[in-house]
């Protein structure tokens, strides 16, 4: 296992690597810069911005050196904590950012937890019991959520919250609460918010995996060694768990490195309909307005989710099924 | 007859790359840049796994796999030997870096076996030269003991085109 986890931190190190480089170049790419979106900014409302203020500017900004170099402070920077400056806000992107990485982290640490919970029951219910009433019921229930856009649930929630009963359901805390630090009472107060946004995120991606589950698991009780075990006279309950759910259950575990940066990203407009203060909708603004340093940082947030997630699900993996999958996914 | 089998100089030479290469990738940024705590830790865990990847590698260096018909002997630090007869369980594992969405697919992958019995433990790659006789004669041993595999040592061995032995509890 040492041998796996070594090959996989060294494929893992480039690979992160790679992508603040794309990261960076693909950010630089739209011509100009802040500068020149400012100066855009300011023309349309009849404002002007002198050349040498502008000069000045871009020199502090360091927007005037070399790409390269722009990338290499950036990186080095990263390591020491220090993610760059953002320009719109004109402070520490660490410090625009502030709570918002945690409660990111919190709203889709709970969603993954959220859409095992709920799926994994009923993925085994509607495997077990193909074809009956309940099946149809939650294969219906499954599919409309697999339809329902995520905004739109958002959106219907925050009006029946407020027509049924008068109250207003966006935001993840009190509003007193926001910029504050963390005590008891905001910790408590953003568990009392987070089911909905848990909810309206969680959705599609609960339905999907029921599917899946449900798609595995039936795949495996039509197998032969399943039917052998039945005949001989094994307990249902231990034909099902000892084997073909175990094995139903890797594409689970393979999707947690997918799952977290479709929670985080797909959660960017759900957030911008409830006021949730986590970082999609400053993504959105800093691409925006080309703030290279906050949307740099907000991106590699993204991307070593997806890494770390993929390597935590792989050592899972390679804990709980370390065997060979020979041609069309079946083992010889 | 007693068969000595060592790890080729090719993959220990892999395995010592690999090991330089990560040190290099999480102790320079260590030493050289003031790096924070937040960064620092996972980098500093990273370069304790390469540091023992490292002694793991040079441990492969000096033991020599001995095999003959009573038993199987690891020679060298960390060194065991289990005589076949005591052979209480066999392992088969299989790891890759590639993987499709059920499971680890062939391609660039290698099993690591690990047999256990009175004597100790004995772990082993693929990459050992004779590998393959050693899972053959442990399997003789696995049907001969009456030990049960399980299921994922028993598709590895199929995939080895190895028959493993039936289920006694079957």
């Amino acid at each position: 296992m040492l041998g796996y986890v070594i090959r996989r931190i060294l494929i893992m190190i480039p690979t992160l690597l790679a992508i603040s480089v794309i990261t960076f170049v693909i950010i630089q790419l739209p011509p100009g810069d802040y500068l020149t979106t400012l100066v855009t900014e300011m023309q349309s409302r009849g404002e002007s911005l002198d050349q040498g203020r502008l000069a000045m500017l871009r020199e502090t900004y360091g927007l005037d050196r070399p790409m390269y170099e722009q990338y290499l402070v950036w990186v080095t920077g990263m390591l020491r904590g220090d993610f760059g400056y953002s320009f719109e806000y004109n402070m520490p992107v660490a410090d625009v950012v502030g709570d918002r990485l945690l409660l990111t982290a919190i709203l889709s640490g709970s969603t993954i937890v959220f859409i095992w919970a709920v799926s994994f029951p009923i993925g085994i219910y509607s495997a077990t019991h193909q074809y009956s009433l309940g099946d149809y019921t939650l294969t219906f229930l499954g599919f409309l959520g697999l339809a329902t856009p995520n905004f739109l649930l958002a959106l219907v929630l925050l009006y029946f919250a407020n027509v049924w009963f008068g109250t207003s359901i966006g935001g993840l805390m009190d509003p007193h609460y926001l910029g504050q630090p963390w005590s008891w009472g905001k910790a408590m107060s953003v568990l009392e918010h987070l089911w909905i946004p848990v909810m309206v995120i969680g959705t599609s991606g609960t339905a999907a995996m029921i599917r899946r589950l449900r798609a595995n698991l039936l795949d495996e009780l039509h197998k032969p060694y399943v039917v052998t075990a039945r005949a001989k006279g094994l307990p249902p309950a231990k034909a099902l768990v000892k084997y073909p759910l175990r094995v139903a259950l890797n594409p689970f575990i393979s999707d947690i490195g997918n799952l977290l940066p479709q929670i985080v990203s797909g959660a960017a407009v759900v957030s911008v309909v409830m006021s949730l203060p986590t970082t999609g909708p400053m993504l959105l603004q800093a691409l925006r307005s080309q703030d290279m340093y906050l949307a740099g940082s907000f991106l590699m947030f993204l991307a070593i989710l997806t890494v770390v997630g993929v390597f935590l699900s792989d050592l899972a993996l390679a804990a709980l099924d370390p065997r060979i999958r020979l041609g069309g996914g079946a083992s010889r | 007859m007693s068969e000595v089998l060592r790890y080729p100089s090719a993959v220990l030479l892999g395995d010592y790359a690999r090991a330089a290469a990560g040190l290099a990738l999480t102790v320079l940024p260590l030493a050289l840049v003031n790096v924070s705590p937040w960064i620092g830790a996972p980098l500093a865990a990273c370069a304790l796994l390469f540091a023992a990847f490292a002694a793991r590698t040079a441990q492969r260096q000096f033991t020599r796999v001995t095999m003959d018909e009573q038993s199987v002997r690891a020679e060298g630090p960390l060194g065991a030997a289990i005589r076949w007869d005591d052979l209480t369980g066999l392992r088969l594992r299989y790891y890759a870096t590639r993987r499709g969405r059920e499971g680890f697919r062939p391609e660039g992958g290698w099993m690591q076996a690990t047999l256990t019995g009175r004597g100790g433990r004995i772990r082993l790659d693929s990459t050992l030269d004779g590998f393959d006789a050693v899972i053959e004669r442990a399997v003789e041993a696995v049907r001969r003991n009456g030990i049960t595999l399980s299921p994922v040592t028993v598709d590895n061995l199929l995939a080895l085109g190895i028959d493993p032995p039936e289920d006694p509890e079957s």
